[in-house]
Parts: structure tokens; C-alpha cells; sequence
């Protein structure tokens, strides 16, 4: 599924198409996902989307098999016009990215750090993992799409969730390949005897955090930082 | 003076099946690269992984005195979200010590050590994870009740090493 467009100030996008239902997905400066809208049309119908809250309109056509289509949304005011394309499937992530100076810049991992881990830097562990720039953008999607799905208000705890969700994803790209690039992180994410329910301590630690309190929280980024630091070269 | 071979076995197993190091014991521990040491009067479990000073605390979830085992498996199809967001609550999980790079017999490794509420009691446990020399990656969890954790840290953190 290809999505392009962009549109100033609009940081990703979205979109789903199973069978008939076109959904689109939106977010904007680093928050999570938000489902702005979703539409039911027969094959070849042209549609037009409104979601009054967000203030969105998408205008699109959808066919059974492959769909394609174009379209806009109004976005802070501004027309943002899109064109997308591809075969039917249960899922389709496509995102584009409207690039700001500020996550062009190059943050690497600072090992002592003890806030949650900027998309700045996790795309320099992404990057150094050597995923390519369309691999990072969905990346990031997928893991909006897990902070929201917790349906928490508390940021930092969704960022937790997403961060914990980036790693194991991490580690399941490393297990396609036979080869895991962050074998302590995910020690301390998942290892744990078979008797046992539950999880590594980082994951203690991560549902500590619905206690809020700051020091578990620095501890749980500080931890997941070094992990990462100590895999790569 | 010709001795029989099976006393010369009885003489080497023995011993070893004293101190639980032996057989598939020793190659559950070696197959992960680790060697537990053992210390004075303390014990250690068949398959190795396990050293305890109370032999009744060798295969209970929480001990009753300190404790340092292994945690030779993990599930790598295993649902982040899901353990997070299914899992009871532990916001009474504190940190006693801070994330930090340490070492265990000279390879690398990462510590935390928390605070945690198991059941009724109060245990500390701090968990090492490393890299073995076999390319293994290993947590150690050193643990004891709360109450006495911090006179038995010395002799715990003594206690993993390579084989």
C-alpha cells in the first residue's frame, strides 16, 4: 500500500483498508495515532470522509481487490492532498513523513539518559540496525498505533509500551534472520523461568510504572539505554 | 593392588551427585556457558542452576534466605503488551539500585536491582544480565528477603561466573 502526500506540520499518516472499509490514521508531533475517520463503500465508489471533531476530510475510492485513490485533508488549516494505491489486504500500513529539521537531527544514545528514549534516538538504533528510511516510518507507526492502544492518558507510560514494543520487534526482525542484535535487552525484557508467569525485570518494571513514580520510570529508560549501548559496536 | 572400576566411579560420582553438580546438571549450566559457585555449606540444584544457603529453597518461587539461580529460557514469541498490560499490578515494585554497567567474572554485563512484593513477602532481587562465552544470553537473579538482603550482597554477587 503506497501513500504519498504531505502536508506542512503533519507528521504521519495512515492508512487501512480491509475489504471495503478505508480507515485513515493521523498524528501530529510525535503523538500517538488517532483514528480520524472510516468509510463502508461498494468497489469503484468515490467517498468523501468527515470527521467533525478532528476536522479532517478524505476523499478516496475503494475497490475489493486493489484500491486507489486520492484525496485531501484539512490539517491545521491547510489542504494536504494525498494519493494512495496497492492491493487488498487485512492491513495496510503506508505512512509518509513531512520531515522537520528537529528529527533530521542526529541524537545518538546517551547511555546515562534517564527520560524516555526521542524518536530522535530511536532512529539512531533503527538506523543503526540498518533499516532504510521507509522501514523506519512504519516502524514508528507501529508503535504510535500500540501507544494508543493501551488508550491511556499518561504519555509516559504509553511511551513505555511503545518503547518495550520497538524492542521486541527489534528482536523478532534478529529472529527471521537467526541472528539477535539485542540479546540482553530482551534478557532483561522477557527471560524468565518457565514456571514462572511473569517476565524479565524490565517489565516489572514498565507495570511499576502505573504507580508513577519518577525514579522506577528514569530506571526503566536508563536500563532499556544501556542495554541498547552495550549490543551495538 | 587392583581396584575395581565401579569404586573408582563411586568414588568420583558420589561427591558429585552430593553437591547436585553432576550429570545433566552440569550440562544444563554448560550448554549457557555458566558456573555457579558454590559456597561453604551452601547448596546447588541437579541442573545446576540454582545455588542456595537453604536446600529448602532450591525450588520455591520466593526464598527464605538467599538465593542466586538462572534463567535459562525465554519465550521469544512472547507479547510485550500483553505481559505489560495483562499483568497484575506492581506499582509497589521500588529501585534499590539504579541501572548500571557491571561485570560478571570479567564479561560485561547489566544489573538493576528492585524492590519487589512476591506474594506476602518482601524480596530484593537484583538481576545480571550478560553475554556467556558460549554467546548465550544469561540472567542471573540474585535474590534474598528483603530484611537481609543487603548482608548476604557481598557473597552473592561472588556466585556467578563462567564455565
Amino acid at each position: 500500500m503506497k501513500y504519498a502526500g504531505s502536508c506542512e506540520g503533519f507528521t504521519e499518516g495512515e492508512i487501512r483498508v480491509d475489504g471495503a472499509i478505508v480507515e485513515l490514521w493521523a498524528s501530529s508531533g510525535g503523538d500517538a495515532l488517532q483514528r480520524v475517520g472510516s468509510a463502508t463503500r461498494q468497489p469503484d465508489d468515490t467517498f468523501t470522509l468527515q470527521v467533525p471533531e478532528a476536522g479532517f476530510v478524505m476523499i478516496g475510492t475503494v475497490h475489493p481487490e486493489t484500491v486507489s485513490g486520492s484525496g485531501s485533508f484539512q490539517f491545521a488549516g491547510s489542504n494536504c492532498p494525498f494519493t494512495f494505491s496497492g492491493s487488498r489486504v487485512a492491513e495496510a500500513n503506508a505512512t509518509t513523513t513531512t520531515t522537520t529539521a528537529q528529527e533530521e537531527a542526529t541524537e545518538e544514545l546517551d547511555p546515562t539518559g534517564t527520560g524516555p528514549l526521542s524518536d530522535a534516538e530511536v532512529r539512531w538504533v533503527l538506523e543503526r540496525q540498518g533499516l532504510d528510511a521507509t522501514q523506519i516510518k512504519g516502524f514508528f507507526a507501529s508503535v504510535r498505533r500500540t501507544s494508543m492502544a493501551f488508550n491511556s492518558d499518561d504519555a509516559s507510560y504509553n511511551r513505555v509500551v511503545a518503547i518495550a514494543s520497538l524492542v521486541t520487534q527489534f528482536t523478532r526482525i534478529r529472529d527471521d534472520s537467526g541472528e539477535r542484535q539485542f540479546p540482553i535487552l530482551h534478557t532483561l525484557l522477557l527471560r524468565r523461568p518457565d514456571s514462572d508467569p511473569c517476565c524479565g525485570p524490565l517489565v516489572h518494571l514498565a507495570r511499576a510504572l502505573r504507580g508513577e513514580d519518577p525514579e522506577v520510570q528514569s530506571a526503566f529508560h536508563r536500563a532499556v539505554r544501556l542495554a541498547i549501548t552495550m549490543e551495538l559496536p | 593392588m587392583r581396584i575395581p572400576v565401579f569404586a573408582v566411579l563411586a568414588a568420583l560420582v558420589i561427591p558429585l551427585a552430593a553437591c547436585g553438580g553432576g550429570g545433566a546438571g552440569a550440562s544444563a549450566a554448560g550448554k549457557l556457558g555458566v558456573e555457579l559457585s558454590t559456597p561453604d555449606g551452601w547448596v546447588v540444584s541437579d541442573d545446576g542452576l540454582v545455588v542456595a544457603r537453604r536446600s529448602a529453597d532450591l525450588a520455591v518461587s520466593v526464598p527464605s534466605g538467599p538465593r542466586v539461580r538462572v534463567v535459562p529460557s525465554a519465550d521469544t514469541n512472547t507479547d510485550i503488551n500483553e505481559l505489560i498490560g495483562d499483568g497484575e499490578d506492581a506499582s509497589n515494585t521500588t529501585v534499590v539500585d539504579i541501572p548500571e554497567r557491571t561485570t560478571v567474572a570479567g564479561r560485561q554485563a547489566l544489573a538493576i536491582t528492585l524492590r519487589e512484593t512476591d506474594g506476602n513477602a518482601q524480596i530484593v532481587r537484583r538481576y545480571v544480565a550478560a553475554a556467556s562465552p558460549t554467546g548465550a544470553s544469561v540472567l542471573f537473579v540474585l535474590e534474598a528477603p528483603a530484611d537481609t538482603f543487603e548482608a548476604s550482597r557481598a557473597q552473592l554477587n561472588r556466585i556467578p561466573g563462567w564455565s
